[in-house]
């Protein structure tokens, strides 16, 4: 895999699981961060370099939509999925689901694992094992 | 490992980032909020797990990266929204001049001649207007840009990528007073969904910020968005020319005046001008009623000290009654002439105060035979 190739593939990664944990209820930066670092078990730690400018652009681009709030006890912005970024999600999310079948299916014999298909090599034009 | 640094730290972290972004003031300042908060929380964490404070403040702006790098990040991210909006004045703009190239062949189908004349009167409207060279002032330049034909089509746009846009398409500066904002509960990101085509940018503008109970005001050329309350308590001294109501014979019909000596000079005074203005325009606003505006003569001005509301409203009835009394003079003029020739006099004479109406009227007599007598058409 190329580095570009990678590094989309990480950032669409995290546009993702950005947009997974919304679905679960508004939330500041701080806690989104908090959240997908408890919610893989440390394995994502957005950095919060990372983590803003990628809250901005998915604002820019209308999948989620941010307000200030104080009930809290702070002032805080708070983001939320929109109904476009509800749309979004679940369409990447599905997508993962067929990519992820259809890898292990390869890379099975590799991992030395039994590969358990869900239909998504067969839409990509795979035969299953 | 780096050392520790002092809470300081925080602050010139946050003043170096909000200089390198290459963005509005409200955009800086909502940014440099939203990192503070995240720092300060971050900070909370790691001193109570026991970490020395100078080596926590380290930590935490460490996680940020470099100021530099963070400001690229996310001045490149305005410009999706500057994208978004360059494309959507453009497809905008094309559809319009389709719709109307659509349009004139529709209606006038053969007629070469004035169907040039009306392509070359829509890109004329659609121009910004050149300034009169005799308005130097820069409120009276925005004004005159203000009128530019714009489309707005707006989804759920936060209220600050609004006047980005009117900003891009009239070249105008704007500013939002965020302080009396907040006092009314309103924040800059505040959602507006607004469609309208082929219309003024002031009027965009106005209509937009009524529904948000808002208002705007010029101050040296710059639109200030405000509160009403705000607004209202700002004066402004504007001084408008009226010489040429005050030498042009009345409007009324002549029998109308009641003043006999008005009959024979039929010239509009001061005080019928003033009387006019202050009984019509939100009447309970001027000094004569308790209120704060006040309206004086001097040598053929109107000096007249009220808010920018109303200042916009006089300006247009000013404007209105020049127009009916331009087309008063015309109707006189020909009315005239035909008996000059002989003609029978069939114009009714006497106007109404209106606008594009009589202007229309105007035009039309122009294109047509001068010799073919053309009734008045009261409005």
């Amino acid at each position: 895999m190329t580095d570009k190739n990678y590094s989309d593939l990480i950032r669409m990664n995290l546009d993702l699981l950005v947009l997974s944990d919304l679905a679960q209820g508004p939330k500041y930066g701080y806690l989104i961060q908090q959240s997908l670092a408890g919610a893989t078990g440390g394995i994502v730690n957005l950095q919060a370099g990372t983590l803003y400018p990628l809250l901005h652009r998915l604002e820019a681009e209308r999948l989620i939509r941010s307000r200030w709030d104080e009930t809290t006890g702070r002032k805080r912005k708070w983001y939320e999925l929109t109904p476009a970024g509800q749309k979004r999600l679940h369409q990447q999310a599905h997508q993962w689901r067929e990519y992820v079948d259809c890898v292990w299916r390869m890379l099975s014999p590799v991992l030395g694992g039994a590969c358990n298909p869900v239909g998504g090599c067969e839409k990509m034009g795979l035969a299953p094992n | 490992m780096t050392g520790g640094m002092s809470p300081e730290e925080f602050q010139n972290y946050l003043g170096l980032l909000s200089r390198l972004l290459r963005l509005r003031a409200i955009e800086r300042e909502e940014i440099a909020e939203e990192l503070r908060c995240h720092l300060e929380e971050r900070l909370a964490v790691l001193t109570a797990q026991g970490i020395e404070p100078t080596r926590a403040v380290s930590m935490a702006l460490a996680e940020f990266g470099d100021a530099a790098a963070l400001a690229a990040e996310f001045t490149a991210v305005s410009q999706i929204y500057k994208r978004r909006w360059i494309m959507r004045l453009t497809v905008g703009s094309i559809v319009a001049s389709l719709i109307a190239v659509v349009v004139l062949f529709a209606y006038w189908p053969g007629a070469g001649v004035h169907m040039n004349q009306a392509v070359a009167e829509a890109e004329k409207a659609q121009q910004t207007p050149v300034p009169n060279p005799e308005m130097l002032d820069a409120n009276a330049q925005t004004q005159a840009k203000l009128e530019k034909l714009i489309d707005a089509d707006f989804v759920e746009t936060p209220l600050v990528h609004v006047l980005d846009y009117l900003a891009d398409v009239t070249k105008v500066q704007y500013h939002l007073d965020n302080k009396h904002l907040s006092d009314v509960g309103i924040t800059s990101d505040v959602p507006i969904t607004f469609h309208l085509k082929y219309v003024p940018a002031e009027m965009v503008l106005r209509l937009i910020l009524r529904e948000l109970n808002l208002t705007y005001w010029l101050d040296n050329g710059v639109v200030i968005v405000s509160t009403p309350d705000e607004a209202d308590s700002r004066l402004e001294i504007r001084v408008y020319r009226v010489d040429d109501l005050l030498d042009c014979p009345s409007m009324a019909k002549n029998d109308d005046l009641t003043d006999s000596s008005a009959k024979k000079q039929k010239r509009v005074s001061y005080d019928h001008l003033i009387d006019v203005i202050t009984s019509t325009i939100h009447p309970t606003t001027w000094d004569n009623v308790g209120g704060q505006g006040s309206i004086a003569p001097y040598r053929g001005t109107l000096v007249i000290s009220q808010t920018a509301d109303v200042h916009r409203e006089i300006k247009k009835v000013l404007d209105d009654l020049k127009k009916s009394i331009n087309k008063d003079f015309e109707d006189e003029n020909s009315s005239q002439y035909r008996k000059s020739k002989g003609k029978e006099d069939n114009v009714s004479g006497g106007g109404s105060v209106g606008g594009m109406g009589l202007m229309g009227s105007k035009k039309k007599e122009e294109n047509t035979d001068k010799t073919q007598p053309t009734s008045d058409k009261q409005n």
